[in-house]
């Protein structure tokens, strides 16, 4: 593990870790979003559905 | 082509495609990932430092990739006045500016081992940079105009426009001296790299391609659904939302 602190491996180990940080972020702001979309339509049906029924 | 290019039916098709580009993502990047850390052999002037180049390329190749959906995205919504066109223009720039991010985030940190500085004004550096601020604006004029129709007409001509960039990214190491290295992938004499080196480069590659499609699903689902609570609200008369 030291030796990944060494010389130039550092500029490898934080390649690396920007990528994985990247990569996650990404896909957790994407999958949430879709999540968060698909929570919001549920509900709006469900008003609509409740209204149609009440009239 | 065009009757897959309807909302609802992309909605039911993507949902099929989806456990399989998931699944293959993972299987590629796992694959990858082994390749470019522990199959590929240390190069025999740059040691391990040159495996940034398994990241770097892939995200600077899907950053270019991505702009180039876009655009023609852009351009079949512009002629066609497609709706899916433009969603997927739109879902697309996201994802092209983290890509961007990170193509030169890595070129720098290749950079200073390699060339003693991170930064330098050299062509190609410089047109990647201006391909990020590009996506930033293309993001912006979605963002700031409401009326949609006229967000999706002005970000497509943006997005036509802006792609003489990537011409220049392109050819920037043969017009221009720059610090950056010349394409050692896509040669007429094909490419000058290692096999082993060049089997990893092409999986991480694969995998960053499998990653932006099951991405892009998500994010154009996301946005199709977000037109349909616009237009249930629309007919509640909450307006738009």
């Amino acid at each position: 593990m030291a030796d990944l602190f060494e010389g130039n491996n550092i500029f490898l180990l934080f390649s690396y870790i920007a990528g994985a940080v990247i990569l996650v972020g990404m896909t957790v702001a994407s999958w949430r979003a879709k999540k968060k979309d698909e929570a919001d339509l549920r509900k709006l049906e469900q008003h609509i559905g409740e209204q149609g029924m009440r009239e | 082509m065009h009757k897959f290019a309807n909302p609802a039916r992309f909605m039911r098709l993507s949902n099929l495609l989806l456990p399989w580009t998931m699944g293959i993502t993972l299987l590629l990047f796992a694959f990858g990932l082994y390749y470019s850390l522990y199959l590929a052999p240390a190069d025999y002037q740059m040691g391990n430092t040159y495996r940034i180049m398994f990241i770097h390329v892939p995200a600077a190749y899907m950053a270019q990739f991505a702009y180039g959906v876009i655009a023609v995205s852009s351009a079949v919504g512009f002629v066609w006045k497609h709706p899916l066109a433009n969603q997927a223009a739109r879902a697309t720039a996201p994802l092209g500016a983290a890509f961007t991010a990170l193509a030169l985030i890595t070129g720098s940190l290749w950079g200073k081992p390699m060339w003693g500085t991170y930064w330098i004004w050299d062509a190609r550096l410089t047109s990647m940079l201006i391909l990020f601020f590009i996506y930033l604006g293309y993001i912006a004029v979605w963002q700031t105009i409401e009326d949609q129709t006229r967000a999706a007409k002005i970000a497509a001509i943006v997005a036509m426009v802006g792609i003489i960039n990537v011409v220049i990214i392109k050819f920037s190491v043969d017009w221009w001296n720059t610090l950056h290295q010349p394409a050692s992938l896509i040669r007429m004499n094909g490419p000058s790299i290692h096999g082993d080196m060049l089997a990893a480069l092409l999986l991480m590659i694969a995998a960053f391609n499998m990653f932006f499609v099951t991405l892009l699903i998500w994010r154009i689902q996301s946005l199709i659904i977000r037109r349909r609570l616009r237009s249930l609200r629309l007919q509640l008369g909450g307006g738009p939302g």
